[in-house]
């Protein structure tokens, strides 16, 4: 047996030399200094949303930083898992020589990390998260967007539909019942479906909204699971933070009317997706690295808004939407721009019949605490990018709980 | 044979000790197996539109070139290694534990409850002790199920030990959104303090020295121990073992409890070494893998550093190969998968012989 | 709602996902009817996802959008997953029948093998295509049909279970009862369970085990990949998706357990199987963490097999030479 192992030790070595030299023949680096930018994502492009979503902000910014004459090339690990795995592709990515390493999922940061510690000269960008910009590592980042005021635009959207049905008399104004599918229970979760309700209420008063979290992001069994579920419990139109587009035909197959998230979903269910929120990172992704090739300093936080254009909605489905909700969408847009709408303004929505206060809104668990109740509202997402409202408004029925 | 005119034309044989193959002929088929495997995975490579030279070009020097390489793909394999021995005395009894996936996530389960409950009190090095204790206890009690079961009502243990996996997993993603959760919603159990974290020596967690170490240990009690005999006794006939006198079921169960508490040890590592904290994809296959690192090792100790070592570089450089030329990383299962076909296939033809019949009814040797 | 509605609906829902898991339930008892214990299963349902998908996906490019026909492209993922997945039971029967090799390494490398396989052609087609692989709507819906008139599925109760469900649920209820038939009623089928149970006895009986092991594994290993076909184009929308499938092929193994190697009883179980893992979203206990409800499955599995093996009921066995390879020299 012994024998087997040096026979084999030997016939490995000779076979590492071989292919070493196979190796060797690949083309060498090219002359002039290539940035190279590393990609760490969950899943990937075929989930149709959430990756998908990243890719197509990662290569519009690519692509303009090229044409700008900026010579970079990204590397992407995909199908990462919320592991040990994740810290591995982080390492890879640093080995392979990447500056700036972004990671594209809230799981990620902790393993991020880990990595970080270990190439202080690397950047790493943890996004929709927020530990990095608390901690002593001066080459760790956090970025996200106000997806809460696109979800917003997209819930008048919805209230206009439903408020249609009422108007038709299809149904009743107490049958205006909105169901969501979320991932888990927490803030990021929470402020977005918050959201997505108060706008839909801001134009259908009647209407209520159903949840159910599935506990898990990216399974499209059990997001179309719950999508069913929401419809067999009345739902009339199905809206989701989740990353698949099953919820999508799970409404399309039921008939009911369905909101998007991350990606156009109308023609996954042309019958019943009225359009879909979703954040467009090629801004953020553009400047970030234009800055580091410039020697510029980056903001170890960074919250993009519906002003910049960095959160929107996606073409309104026409075909179905009701009369008139494009512009009740612009003329929230245009309040966005404007800075007079604030989505958690505290006049329009109770916590337990009460005007909401800082202790009933607030995440205590955000890494950046403080008070973000006043001048009647809510600042969400200006004490740091990753969402931190956990209030439960009334209107809105928790069907359980995922933590 | 009764009558001649049926003899087939091919026909096979066992081979027995006394016509065994040369050693020089059984190492020639297996290395060539392994060549066999290499050349057939070169498909896939072509079929993504690479140079297959080239591409294991880059497996091998992803894997082995810089001493960064070396250490993901050390870390790669520490797991693989010492699961595959913790299997290696259930194999040999032919009791077939595909269970090590599920004892390595309760070993870590147990391992991650004390660094959870106790790394705010404890100095470090009790600290992790008491978390190995943990882990082995963890491991052992999920092996022992089964084990009980198999001695007590021959309850098939195959099955068993894989339902048992996913029961493990599921209580790691209850602990991982529940109890222990850090942040609500988050899924994410904090990272443990650094007094609970295995300490690094040449830039790897010491897992490496303590699985090697496991690799003597086994290795003894496999070859030079009564525990070990009695296991090869029962792996070749457990009537003969009963006849002997043995307590067949009583030697199961204490295997399996060895068995399960290696697996734990691993457990411990993966928590304490790799991860910094646990998580649902904690084993992430090991536990499967390791048992065709096991078996390809023939339940060899010393050869499954080989066989681990071997798998862990087609991991890594296939990670390095995903990154640098953009084929899928999946092509490391695909090249593991051939490798492991041939190399379960070409035992056959060290351990039997063809026989061809001849016009004159003589028998010929091939 | 009251709790029988619930319940009503839950199970309706869970026929999607039930489906799947039906098809990957008979094929691998098919194969172990043999005494072949294929662990692959997961591997051979990965690789009937991604080919079932991948089949009219190009036959609809091949042809243009609105020229494919539902029906041919229904036809050619069936061909394609089935295909594959006799494929992999050859390659594993040839492994562990004809060279001998051990049958849960074997199965083990061939999970290994066959999910390396569909991830790589699934990225692979996917970077052919650009963005992501799929189908137009038009097939997409035909794919998931609910075939069965109105009238049936407004039936109380049983309606909408057993009338509400997609063509693929109809055709793995067809496939159970023909398997059924097949294993109680013909001589070959007769044989086959002879095989399984005893290869010393069937062999001096003149069946040629070779030949039943081979098939069996052959035509189950096709079954199963179905399966896999059936998730990624009903319950995934014709998407694939990596992770979604993982897990399938091994709650199928515990199917086969569960059911006790009958195919009639797959079919129940199979639903409750999936109704078992969505039960979450409908029937909520209070306290209950839902994490705990996904394990139910393999805790229910592991009772079946303890209590069928503590009372030793003889006709609830696995086949007696389950796992065990089979060589005439060693007799």
């Amino acid at each position: 047996m012994k024998k087997l192992a040096v026979v084999l030790l030997v016939a490995l070595i000779a076979m590492t030399a071989v292919f070493a030299a196979g190796g060797s023949e690949a083309p060498a680096a090219t002359a002039a200094k290539t940035t190279k930018i590393g990609f760490v994502v969950i899943n990937d492009e075929s989930d149709q949303g959430y990756t998908w979503n990243f890719t197509n902000g990662m290569n519009a910014a690519i692509e303009k930083l090229k044409a700008e004459g900026y010579n970079v090339e990204l590397l992407t690990k995909k199908n990462t898992t919320e592991s040990a795995i994740c810290k591995d592709n982080n390492i890879e990515l640093a080995e392979e020589g990447c500056e700036i390493i972004f990671n594209n999922s809230y799981g990620f940061e902790p393993y991020m990390l880990e990595a970080a510690k270990e190439y202080p000269n690397v950047k790493f960008v943890g996004m929709t998260n927020c530990a990095g910009q608390v901690d002593d590592n001066p080459n760790t980042f956090n970025a996200f967007a106000a997806i809460y005021e696109a979800r917003y635009v997209a819930g008048i959207a919805a209230g206009m539909k439903l408020q249609q049905e009422i108007n038709e008399g299809k149904i009743k104004p107490e049958e205006a019942v909105m169901g969501y599918v979320g991932a888990f229970s927490f803030a990021e979760v929470i402020s977005g479906m918050s959201g997505f309700y108060l706008g839909a209420r801001s134009v259908c008063p009647s209407v209520t909204m159903k949840v159910y979290f599935v506990g898990t992001w990216g399974d499209a069994t059990l997001e179309e699971a719950a999508a069913n579920a929401l419809i067999d419990e009345g739902c009339k139109l199905i809206s989701q933070h989740s990353d698949t587009t099953s919820p999508a035909l799970a409404a399309q197959k039921a008939g009911v009317y369905h909101v998007g998230y991350n990606t156009d979903m109308t023609k996954v269910a042309p019958n019943a997706s009225l359009l879909s929120s979703r954040i467009d990172w090629s801004r953020y992704f553009y400047e970030f690295i234009k800055n580091h090739i410039d020697g510029k300093e980056n903001p170890s936080d960074w919250a993009g808004t519906y002003a910049e254009g960095d959160v929107k909605v996606t073409d309104l489905n026409t075909a179905i939407a009701a009369p008139g909700t494009q512009e009740a969408m612009d003329k929230a847009i245009a309040a966005f721009h404007a800075g007079t709408l604030h989505v958690f303004d505290l006049d329009t929505f109770t916590i337990n019949g009460q005007k909401g206060t800082n202790e009933t809104m607030y995440d205590s668990f955000a890494a950046v605490q403080g008070n973000a109740t006043y001048d009647g509202y809510f600042h969400e997402s200006e004490l740091q990018s990753a969402p931190y409202f956990v209030g439960v408004i009334d209107g809105i029925t928790w069907l359980n709980v995922a933590y | 044979m009764k009558e001649k005119n049926k003899t087939p034309l091919i026909r096979l044989a066992k081979r027995v000790k006394t016509d065994m193959m040369s050693p020089r002929k059984v190492w020639a088929i297996r290395i060539g197996s392994i060549v066999f495997a290499f050349i057939l995975g070169m498909i896939p490579i072509i079929m993504a539109g690479q140079n297959p030279f080239q591409s294991y070009g880059i497996i091998i020097s992803g894997a082995l070139s810089k001493p960064g390489y070396i250490r993901q793909t050390v870390k790669r394999a520490i797991p693989l290694l010492g699961v595959a021995l913790a299997i290696a005395p259930c194999f040999k009894m032919k009791f077939w534990n595909i269970g090590a996936e599920g004892q390595i996530t309760m070993g870590a389960i147990f391992a991650s409850a004390i660094a959870i409950w106790f790394q705010n009190s404890l100095p470090a090095f009790p600290l992790l002790m008491l978390m190995m204790l943990a882990g082995i206890l963890g491991g052992a009690i999920w092996a022992f199920i089964p084990g009980f079961f198999k001695a007590k009502y021959n309850t098939n243990e195959t099955l068993f030990t894989l339902m048992m996996n996913y029961i493990a997993i599921g209580i790691v993603r209850w602990l991982q959104g529940g109890p222990w959760e850090g942040r609500p919603g988050t899924q994410i159990i904090p990272m443990f303090s650094d007094k609970a974290r295995l300490p690094n020596v040449f830039g790897i967690y010491c897992g490496w020295i303590i699985v090697l170490v496991l690799v003597v240990v086994v290795h003894i009690y496999m070859n030079y121990t009564k525990h070990g005999y009695e296991v090869a006794v029962i792996g070749d006939s457990e009537n003969t073992a009963r006849y002997a006198g043995m307590n067949v079921g009583w030697i199961m169960m204490r295997t399996m409890l060895l068995s399960g508490s290696i697996c734990g040890i691993v457990g411990w590592m993966l928590v304490s070494g790799a991860n910094g904290t646990l998580n649902a994809d904690v084993a992430g296959g090991v536990g499967f893998t390791a048992i065709t690192v096991a078996w390809l090792s023939q339940l060899n100790s010393f050869a499954m550093i080989i066989i681990a070592s071997m798998l862990a570089i087609i991991g890594k450089g296939s990670a390095t190969l995903q990154t640098k030329l953009g084929v899928p990383a999946s092509v490391a299962d695909i090249v593991s998968g051939i490798l492991l076909f041939c190399m379960l296939g070409c035992e056959f033809f060290i351990n039997y012989k063809l026989i061809f019949r001849k016009k004159s009814d003589k028998e010929v040797h091939a | 709602m009251n709790i029988l509605n619930s319940f009503v609906l839950l199970f309706a829902a869970a026929g999607a996902y039930g489906t799947a898991l039906m098809f990957g339930t008979m094929g691998e008892i098919l194969t172990e009817k043999s005494g072949n214990l294929n662990l692959g299963v997961e591997g051979i349902m990965y690789m009937g996802g991604i080919f079932g998908l991948i089949a009219p996906n190009l036959y609809e490019s091949a042809v243009g959008e609105g020229n494919a026909n539902p029906f041919v492209a229904i036809l050619l993922a069936i061909i394609a997953a089935f295909a594959v997945g006799a494929l992999a039971g050859a390659l594993f029967s040839f492994i562990t029948v004809t060279l001998r090799a051990n049958q849960n390494v074997t199965g083990l490398a061939m999970t290994t093998f066959g999910t390396g396989v569909a991830k790589f052609a699934g990225e692979l087609r996917r970077l052919k295509v650009g963005g992501y692989v799929t189908l137009s709507n038009r097939l997409k819906f035909a794919f998931d049909k609910h075939i069965m008139p109105d009238f049936l599925k407004k039936i109380p109760v049983i309606g909408k279970i057993l009338f509400d469900q997609s063509e693929f649920f109809y055709l793995a209820i067809i496939v159970a009862i023909l398997l059924h038939l097949f294993l109680t009623k013909t001589k070959t089928g007769l044989y086959l369970r002879a095989v399984g149970e005893s290869p010393v006895t069937a062999d001096a009986a003149g069946i040629d085990i070779t030949k039943y092991k081979y098939l069996a594994t052959i035509v189950g290993g096709g079954i199963s990949a179905i399966g896999g076909m059936v998730y990624t184009m009903t319950t995934a929308g014709c998407v694939w998706i990596e992770a979604s499938l993982a897990g399938t092929g091994w709650l199928a193994v515990a199917l086969v357990i569960f059911c006790t190697w009958r195919p009639l009883k797959s079919t129940w179980s199979s639903v409750l199987f999936g109704a078992l893992m969505i039960m979450y979203l409908r029937i909520i206990i209070k306290g209950f963490p839902i994490e705990l409800y996904k394990i139910l499955p393999y805790v229910v599995t592991i009772i079946v097999l303890v209590i069928t093996s503590m009372r030793n009921i003889r006709d609830k066995q696995p086949p007696a030479s389950l796992g065990v390879n089979y060589f005439r020299e060693d007799r």
